[in-house]
């Protein structure tokens, strides 16, 4: 083995400032564990031979037999540097000893330690064990029907046991069904790692299309997750072109806003227009076009920060603290929309472009009759639907038009895209 | 002692990387689980608890007869055995009932509903005893009040005993000697090869408040997991064939305590226990694909509160589930690991006698159920516990070899012996987030020993942290 | 309150050893028994119902506290009835504990399980009547718990 993990190590606790465990080591490079603390140890010496350096700070593991009130029990502990002779002379004898951490800074508390491992264990929950130095054959993950099968016979037989054991009939009925469903929520809850890997999927879509590949293989972790991108995916592959997946991800972040803007007091709607106003401002109607991609830009920022309300609350509190930012994303949004929206030839699409085409040149509201019937009309209506909107007064009617047009946007985007549905799965939390 | 099967010649990790590492296979010989006696199938509690009681005393009845035959009618001729129907005053006779403890202290929902017009609740207390508390033995169909020479602060409601004396005038019965049906049968112990280990812990609090612990516990996961250590320490971890954890793997703050909320105020907050559970699923699955593990279920983990608990459901653990060397079991568990018996329970019937009776000494406490043949005499009097009506799935008719109890405050072991030369490791397994202790007994020679993990805090005396909380030396 | 006590005291001695076993025990029970207990002021409606509804034998139940034994004899005794009174000498033989809340048949298997030697005639006399709930049911199946 050449000693390119001098440098390795030089690398992780000098530049990175990090905290080098043996455990998080053998992880990184994928070595057996005790390479690893050997690695640490002789890293930790050629260090110390060179003066220069800057002084490292150790932990050293010691374990071994102890005596205590006349009981002998066995000790493990970890230690700093300056107390392993201490340790070591009160073990009788010292069976193990090696080196634990080496990090830049002393550490005064050994909990930065676990949260060090518990990071590098967290990302190679799978395979934990892959560099330990006891293997156990029996040990192995049964696949999902396997488990299920062995689940179920085992519960048959409590089952048929207990009938025969308490002969009263009302013995329990393996309803795996009930199970499946609450194996479901669990899996959907439990690595919230995953939720992070949507997001980037996510983005990833938003760029191009051509990437959804390999965000498909990262995500081998939760099937349910994977059958959720699996149709997203089939969707985008049909119509697939970059105009069209920007679309989804747009569509998709509009089941949140209904309930930012339902929310919204009277109070606010003065500076909402103003808000509004500002908004055109920057981006002159006739850009549109081009300033899409911004707006998806922003929207992509925003929605981190919208997305954990919607979770949180669903219905009160929470939105409110700062009612005015959902609105501009959602403005845009509806904008950029029927501009897509009417690059495509679909029935359905076309229904919400007319919807949106009312946010005009003063914000001015379109009643709800006026949507629907022009939903079936020719794309080129919308120029017509604008001039109407202008004769409708705009101060009553806001409000309303504002709900009407987002609970569109919604029904279309279950429609269009399934995306939906991974809000879906986001808001379940 | 573990620590001396340990072959290691000298230090192989303080050097620069050598040759390739061994890899140590871990071997595990046979196990059979006897836990079916606490599965619950139908669950009906459309029932009394008469049932249980005189399933009880049905099931001991015949035993303490025998054994008080051969205590007290050996000598003299046989002793006439009575039931309480049948006494006649004056005549030395053996009587067989239940105990039942009339205490003063003991909280009656009774007592608190009647005096509602002053209502204070009774205060809880660390001991429910009091100077007055009577003894009133029970049988199928009567009770006397019983006097004499017999240690009324050391029984509990529910014990099955056999007494020896007179019923006096005044309708007491005056207490000669009294006896407990010791030790059951024990079959023979397989005798091992090589020195083979289980590993018992409880009580991680997981989701408690102190996050020092968690150190000690991940020390205590890679070790059995061969990752910490010299080779020799490694290879004798994989002589560890299984490994057993005694409740409490969750901790009392994780149990919501504003159930009384409105639901809507509480529906959409998270359940304190969602994320230890998940802590939990990340250290069991770490150990679980090194190593065979048992997770009993215990006070404050989320499963029935009232005994037999059932084992916790597979769905909450989706990482280590798939496994199948995780094995979720019952409270009182029972097993055969390598030919080896184990019995025991996470502790709540032993901290439910020491709140009944002048024992404080968990290990005390836990031979004194074995001797009585009855896990938890005091289900269901003071303790939870599932309609029975069949029979008493608490009374221990096997002897194990490993009698344990989980979340004791320290860590204390004892052999004892029975009657028929029965022989028996008692171990009262401390709780792990207080003392970072952990039990490993050895197979092979019956031996056990306690593992203790320690770190360094701020206060830098590794010493003082560990050992505040240890209370006694063991025994 | 008390009132409400004392009429459960009554009921409970109605019920024979079983229960009054349980009425002793019931002192000491806390947790379990809050249910239990929070239905007995319904109880005290509920014993007089019980009575009512019951069809067979009406004229001995204007005497309601009075024991089995004291029945008035029938001249002429069906076989059913015959059956009906060994099951109840069966419920009311306290050798084989209590017998409230559980059916008859469960009663005999603990009791053979535990080697009492219940009366061989008392299971056939269940299986050959398993619907009949004056067969299955043990005396007192009216008495809510």
């Amino acid at each position: 083995m050449d000693e390119l993990y001098l440098d390795n190590i030089d690398e992780f606790v000098n530049d990175h400032n990090k905290i080098v465990t043996y455990k998080w080591l053998s992880l990184t490079l994928g070595v057996h564990v005790n390479v690893a603390k050997q690695m640490l140890y002789h890293y930790l010496e050629q260090r110390r031979q060179d003066r220069s350096a800057i002084p490292l700070h150790a932990t050293y593991l010691v374990s071994g037999k102890r005596v205590d009130n006349g009981s002998p029990y066995h000790k493990v502990a970890i230690v700093r540097e300056d107390k392993l002779e201490d340790v070591k002379s009160k073990m009788d004898p010292a069976i193990s000893i090696h080196v634990y951490s080496v990090q830049k800074a002393e550490l005064k508390d050994s909990s930065p330690l676990y949260s060090t491992d518990y990071d590098a264990v967290k990302e190679n929950l799978k395979n934990c064990n892959k560099y330990s130095a006891v293997r156990y054959a029996a040990a192995v993950p049964l696949s999902v029907a396997e488990s299920q099968h062995v689940q179920e016979t085992a519960s048959e037989e409590v089952g048929s046991k207990s009938t025969s054991h308490y002969s009263n009939a009302v013995a329990s009925k393996p309803n795996t069904k009930v199970k499946k469903g609450i194996i479901g929520m669990f899996a959907i809850k439990n690595p919230p790692k995953n939720q992070d890997s949507n997001k980037d999927i996510k983005l990833e879509q938003k760029e191009t299309a051509s990437t959804i590949e390999p965000a498909k293989k990262k995500e081998d972790g939760t099937t349910t997750i994977v059958n959720r991108f699996g149709k997203n995916t089939k969707i985008q592959e049909k119509g697939a072109d970059k105009v069209q997946t920007s679309v989804d991800v747009e569509c998709s972040k509009s089941p949140n806003s209904p309930t930012c803007i339902k929310k919204e007091e009277p109070a606010d709607s003065k500076a909402f227009n103003e808000k509004k106003k500002d908004v055109r401002s920057k981006t002159k109607r006739d850009d549109y076009s081009d300033s899409d991609n911004e707006t998806i830009e922003n929207q992509k920022k925003r929605r981190r920060r919208i997305k954990p309300q919607t979770h949180s609350s669903s219905g009160d509190d929470g939105v409110q603290d700062s009612p005015t930012l959902p609105d501009c994303p959602v403005k845009t949004e509806l904008l950029s929309c029927s501009e897509t929206f009417s690059e495509d030839k679909r029935r359905k699409r076309r229904r919400v472009l007319k919807s949106h085409t009312f946010v005009d040149d003063e914000g001015c509201m379109v009643t709800e009759k006026g949507y629907q019937s022009e939903s079936y009309s020719e794309s080129d209506d919308n120029t017509k639907a604008n001039q109407k909107k202008t004769a409708i007064k705009p101060s009553v009617g806001k409000k309303e038009d504002q709900h009407k047009c987002q609970k569109k946007a919604m029904i279309v985007s279950n429609k269009v895209a399934k995306q939906a549905s991974i809000m879906g799965f986001f808001q379940k939390k | 002692m573990f620590s001396d099967t340990v072959v290691q010649k000298e230090s192989t990790l303080l050097g620069p990387p050598g040759p390739a590492e061994p890899v140590f296979e871990r071997e595990t010989l046979s196990y059979t689980s006897c836990c079916d006696r606490f599965q619950l199938g139908e669950r009906s509690f459309n029932r009394q608890y008469a049932h249980i009681y005189a399933a009880r005393l049905i099931q001991m009845r015949g035993v303490l007869e025998q054994r008080a035959q051969k205590m007290w009618g050996e000598e003299r001729g046989p002793i006439p055995i009575r039931k309480l129907g049948d006494l006649k005053i004056g005549e030395q006779c053996v009587i067989v009932g239940t105990v039942f403890k009339h205490m003063e202290l003991q909280p009656s929902i009774l007592r608190e509903i009647s005096e509602e017009h002053n209502l204070l609740p009774q205060p809880p207390r660390a001991k429910y005893i009091s100077q007055s508390d009577e003894l009133i033995l029970e049988d199928e169909l009567q009770r006397i009040r019983l006097e004499g020479s017999i240690d009324t602060a050391m029984f509990v409601t529910g014990t099955v005993i056999a007494v020896k004396g007179a019923e006096r005038n005044d309708g007491k019965f005056t207490v000669e000697d009294f006896c407990l049906s010791d030790l059951p049968e024990q079959p023979p112990r397989q005798r091992l090869e090589s020195n083979r280990f289980v590993l018992l812990a409880s009580g991680f609090s997981l989701g408690g408040t102190s996050a020092d612990s968690m150190l000690g516990l991940q020390l205590l996961v890679d070790m059995v997991t061969g990752h910490l250590g010299d080779q020799g320490e490694q290879s004798s971890m994989a002589s560890i064939s299984r490994i057993l954890l005694a409740g409490n793997l969750l901790s009392r703050n994780t149990q919501n305590k504003d159930s009384n909320k409105a639901k809507y105020l509480t529906k959409k907050t998270q359940a304190g226990s969602v994320e230890a559970v998940r802590l939990l699923d990340e250290l069991l699955v770490q150990l679980v694909a090194s190593v065979p593990v048992d997770v009993m279920p215990g006070q404050y983990d989320p499963t029935n509160y009232t005994l037999p608990q059932q084992p916790l459901h597979r769905c909450m653990f989706p990482l280590s589930n798939p496994y199948p060397t995780l094995q979720l079991v019952t409270n009182p568990y029972q097993a055969c690991v390598d030919g080896v018996r184990f019995l025991g329970t996470s502790g709540q019937n032993i901290c439910d006698i020491v709140k009944y009776s002048s024992m404080d000494d968990h290990l005390e406490v836990l031979e004194r159920t074995l001797r009585q043949r009855h896990l938890a005499p005091t289900a269901p009097d003071t303790l939870g516990c599932y309609p029975f009506y069949q029979s008493d799935p608490f009374i221990v008719d096997v002897c194990p070899h490993v009698y344990f109890s989980g979340n004791a405050p320290c860590y204390q072991s004892k052999r004892i012996t029975g009657p028929e030369g029965q022989d028996v490791l008692l171990v009262t397994i401390p709780e792990f987030s207080s003392t970072q202790t952990a039990c490993l007994i050895n197979l092979r020679t019956l031996e056990c020993e306690q593992i203790r993990f320690s770190s360094f805090s701020t206060e830098d005396n590794e010493e003082t942290e560990m050992n505040v909380k240890y209370l006694g030396p063991a025994t | 309150m008390r009132h409400s006590n004392h009429n459960v005291g009554i009921c409970y001695k109605n019920r024979k050893y079983d229960d009054v076993i349980m009425w002793m025990i019931m002192d000491g029970l806390i947790l379990i028994f809050l249910s239990c207990f929070s239905a007995m002021p319904a109880k005290r409606g509920l014993i007089t119902d019980t009575f009512k509804v019951v069809k067979r034998a009406r004229t001995r139940d204007q005497k309601p506290p009075s024991p089995p034994e004291s029945e008035p004899e029938i001249p002429v005794i069906s076989e059913r009835e015959r059956d009906l009174q060994e099951l109840k000498t069966f419920d009311l033989d306290w050798h084989f504990g209590p017998c409230i809340g559980i059916s008859r048949l469960q009663r005999w298997e603990r009791a053979a399980l535990h080697g009492l030697d219940p009366p061989r005639e008392i299971k056939e006399l269940l299986q050959s009547n398993e619907d009949d709930p004056e067969y299955t049911q043990c005396l007192w199946r009216d008495y809510p718990l």
